[in-house]
C-alpha cells in the first residue's frame, strides 16, 4: 500500500469515526505526519468536529516541509477548525481524546484502525492528560498561506489565470511520489513565466502571502534560468531601473505544448 | 476491576484494590472471575508494578497457552515500549523450575491465570521499532537481556518509528497500550480485528532490515550467572531485575554497578566478574574497571589483592565496614537501590 492510499485509508476511518460527534471538541494527541494528513482531508467534511493537534516538533516540522498538506492544514487553521501545538512529552500513544470519548489509532503496515475505548472510565483521566499536553505546549508556526489566499487573486497583480494554474499545480503536486518535492517557489515562477508576469509582480506575490523571502524568490529564478527553464527580458518603467518579465525558455514550452503542465512542473522539479 | 466487553474488542482497566483477593477475567470467559489468595507481601510488591504492565503480563499469560508454535509480535515505536513489552513477555520465562525467586517479588508472573500452563516456554517474539529506540533499550539493563532473551533467533528488526502505538500481537489476541502521560490501560482484541492486525505485523516484519544491536540475554545471563559465580549470584541478578522494575522510573538499573555489589558481597574475584560480565555482553571490562572505581570512591566496595605466581596479584571484591552492616541487617536490594539507580 502506498502512502496515499495509507492517508486514504486512514482519512476514511477517522471521517466515519469521528463525523457523529460534530459536536465535540476532540484533541488529536501525538499523531504521525500521515495522521495529520488524513486529519486535514478529514476537514474537507463540512460536518467534522473542531480537531485541536499537539504533535512533536519533528512532526510539524515535516508537515510544514509538504507545502501541499501545509496549505490544507492552513486552511483549517485559519477557519479555526484546528490549532497546532508542539509538545516534548513522549509517553503519548496517538488518540483522538474529547470529554466523552477516546480513540485510539493504530497504523501496522497497511492496516489502519481508529477504535474507541469501551469505557467511560477513563475518558477522564485520558481527556485531562491531553488537555494538559495540549495547554502545556507551545504554539506552532506553520508559515504557510491557506489554499484560499494563494488562489486569490484579489491584491494581486497576476494574472488571475496564473491562480488558476496554481490550483492545477497544487493538484499535480498531490500526486508526486515525494510530496516533499513540491517547490511553491519554481512553481510560482514557471507559472509566472507561463503568464509573462513580472517578476516584481510573482515575488511580491510570494513574500507577501510568506511562502518564501524575495531573496530566496531570486535565488530559484536563477537556478531555473541555469536549467534553461526560463528566461527573463527587460521592461522600462520609465523612472528607476526596469524591472524583469519571466518567460518560458523555448524548451520548456516545448515541454509544455507536448506534455502539459504536469510534465513540465516534473521537469522543474527534477 | 472493571471488564468491558463489545464484541471483539475490549478494555481491561485493572484497578487493583489493595484487599486480600486478585480477580482475573479470561479471553474465553470474560465473566469468569478467579479468585487466588494473596500473601501480604505479594500485595506490597504489586502496588509497585504499573496496572498496564500487568495487565500486559496477564494477556501474554492467557496468549501464551494459546498457541505455543504461533509467532508473536511485539511493536514498540519508543525504549519505554520495549521495556514495558519485555518485562511483560519476561513473564513466560519464569517458570516455577527455573525461576529461583523469592515470595512475593515483582518480578514473578502475576495472578495465576486460568487456562495457562505451568510451564509456559518462551515464545517466538519478533520485535520491531525504531533503530535509534531499540540501541536507547540495548544500553540499559535489564530491558536488553530481556530483548535478547524474547528475540534469541531473529534479533530485532527496524521499523518507522510513531505509526503506531506499543502493540503486543499474541496468537489468538493484540494488545495495545494506550497512553498520555500518566493515563495508560491496555486494550485488547481478538476476531478478525487481530487477523488483520496480525498480518499487518507480519509484512511489516518481512519488509524490515534487521537492527544493528548486540544484546545479551537474559536466560543465559541467569543461567551462567549461578554456573559461573555460584548460586547465590542468580538470586542476586533477580534483585537487580527486581529493583529495575519495581523502584526505577524507567525501568533501567546499572547492571554493572549491581553485579560488583553482588560480588562483592560473596566477595568474588573481579576478574572473574569482569569476565562474566564482558562475556554476558552487559558491558566491557573498561567499563567494570571505571564502575568498580566509582563504588570504592563511594565507600561500598573494595578490594584486596591475592598474591598469584607466576603473575600480577589479583584483585577480590570486598564490601566495606558500612556496606557489609548493611548487608547483613538488610540484604543487596538498598545497596542496589541507593548506588545502582
Amino acid at each position: 500500500m502506498s502512502d496515499t492510499q495509507a492517508v486514504d485509508a486512514l482519512a476514511t476511518t477517522i471521517t466515519e469515526r469521528l463525523t457523529p460527534y460534530v459536536d465535540e471538541e476532540f484533541l488529536l494527541v501525538d499523531p504521525a505526519p500521515r495522521t495529520i494528513h488524513a486529519l486535514a482531508r478529514a476537514f474537507d467534511t463540512t460536518t467534522f468536529p473542531h480537531v485541536d493537534v499537539v504533535a512533536s516538533e519533528s512532526v510539524l516540522r515535516t508537515v510544514r516541509r509538504n507545502f501541499v498538506l501545509a496549505t490544507r492544514v492552513a486552511t483549517a487553521v485559519a477557519a479555526e477548525r484546528c490549532r497546532l501545538q508542539t509538545t516534548d512529552t513522549e509517553d503519548l500513544s496517538t488518540l483522538f481524546v474529547s470529554p466523552q470519548r477516546v480513540c485510539v489509532v493504530v497504523v501496522i503496515d497497511d492496516v489502519v484502525t481508529v477504535r474507541e475505548l469501551p469505557s467511560a472510565d477513563w475518558t477522564t483521566a485520558f481527556h485531562t492528560e491531553a488537555r494538559e499536553t495540549f495547554v502545556d505546549a507551545e504554539p506552532y508556526p506553520l508559515r504557510t498561506p491557506t489554499r484560499e489566499e494563494l488562489l486569490s487573486a484579489d491584491d494581486s497583480n497576476l494574472p488571475a489565470a496564473f491562480h488558476e494554474d496554481f490550483e492545477t499545480a497544487l493538484a499535480i503536486a498531490a500526486s508526486f511520489d515525494d510530496p516533499e518535492a513540491f517547490d511553491p517557489v519554481r512553481t510560482a515562477l514557471v507559472l509566472a513565466a507561463r503568464h509573462a508576469a513580472l517578476n516584481y509582480d510573482v515575488s511580491r506575490w510570494g513574500e507577501r502571502l510568506g511562502v518564501a523571502s524575495g531573496a530566496t524568490f531570486s535565488r530559484r529564478k536563477g537556478q531555473l534560468e541555469d536549467d534553461d527553464h526560463l528566461t527573463t527580458e527587460e521592461v522600462s518603467t520609465g523612472l528607476g531601473r526596469p524591472r524583469q518579465r519571466l518567460l518560458l525558455t523555448d524548451a520548456s514550452g516545448a515541454v509544455l505544448d507536448d506534455g502539459g503542465l504536469a510534465e513540465l512542473l516534473r521537469r522543474v522539479h527534477e | 476491576m472493571s471488564y468491558v466487553d463489545t464484541g471483539t474488542w475490549t478494555t481491561w482497566l485493572f484497578r487493583h484494590p489493595p484487599d486480600t483477593v486478585s480477580r482475573v477475567a479470561t479471553a474465553e470467559h470474560p465473566t469468569t472471575v478467579a479468585i487466588t489468595p494473596l500473601t501480604l507481601t505479594d500485595l506490597t510488591m504489586r502496588q509497585q508494578t504499573p496496572t498496564h504492565v500487568r495487565d500486559l503480563e496477564q494477556f501474554v499469560t492467557q496468549q501464551s497457552a494459546d498457541g505455543r508454535n504461533t509467532p508473536w509480535y511485539a511493536l514498540c515505536p519508543t525504549l519505554s515500549a520495549v521495556v514495558t513489552a519485555t518485562r511483560a513477555l519476561d513473564t513466560t520465562t519464569r517458570t516455577p523450575d527455573s525461576d529461583t525467586q523469592t515470595p512475593g517479588s515483582a518480578t514473578r508472573a502475576p495472578e495465576a491465570t486460568p487456562g495457562a500452563s505451568d510451564t509456559a516456554s518462551t515464545p517466538t517474539v519478533r520485535v520491531l521499532g525504531p533503530q535509534k529506540e531499540l540501541r536507547k533499550a540495548a544500553q540499559r539493563f535489564p530491558a536488553d537481556a530481556r530483548l535478547g532473551a524474547v528475540t534469541d533467533d531473529t534479533g530485532p528488526r527496524v521499523v518507522e518509528a510513531r505509526s503506531f502505538p506499543p502493540t503486543l500481537v499474541g496468537p489468538t489476541a493484540v494488545a495495545v497500550l494506550v497512553t498520555a502521560r500518566d493515563a495508560q490501560c491496555v486494550s485488547v482484541a481478538d476476531g478478525a480485528r487481530h487477523d488483520r492486525l496480525r498480518d499487518g505485523a507480519e509484512r511489516a516484519w518481512a519488509d524490515a532490515d534487521d537492527a544493528d544491536v548486540s544484546l545479551p540475554s537474559l536466560d543465559t545471563v541467569r543461567r551462567t550467572a549461578e554456573h559461573r559465580l555460584g548460586p547465590g549470584f542468580r538470586e542476586d541478578v533477580e534483585t537487580a531485575v527486581d529493583v529495575a522494575d519495581s523502584r526505577s522510573q524507567d525501568g533501567v538499573v546499572d547492571a554493572v554497578g549491581a553485579v560488583l555489589v553482588a560480588a562483592a558481597a560473596h566477595e568474588l574475584l573481579f576478574r572473574d566478574v569482569s569476565r562474566w560480565i564482558a562475556h554476558q555482553n552487559l558491558a566491557s571490562k573498561a567499563t567494570c574497571s571505571r564502575r568498580r572505581n566509582e563504588l570504592t570512591d563511594a565507600d561500598v566496595v573494595t578490594t584486596t589483592e591475592e598474591a598469584t605466581r607466576p603473575g600480577r596479584p589479583i584483585l577480590r571484591c570486598r564490601l566495606t565496614d558500612t556496606a557489609r552492616r548493611r548487608y547483613e541487617s538488610e540484604g543487596l536490594r538498598p545497596l542496589i537501590e541507593e548506588h545502582c539507580l
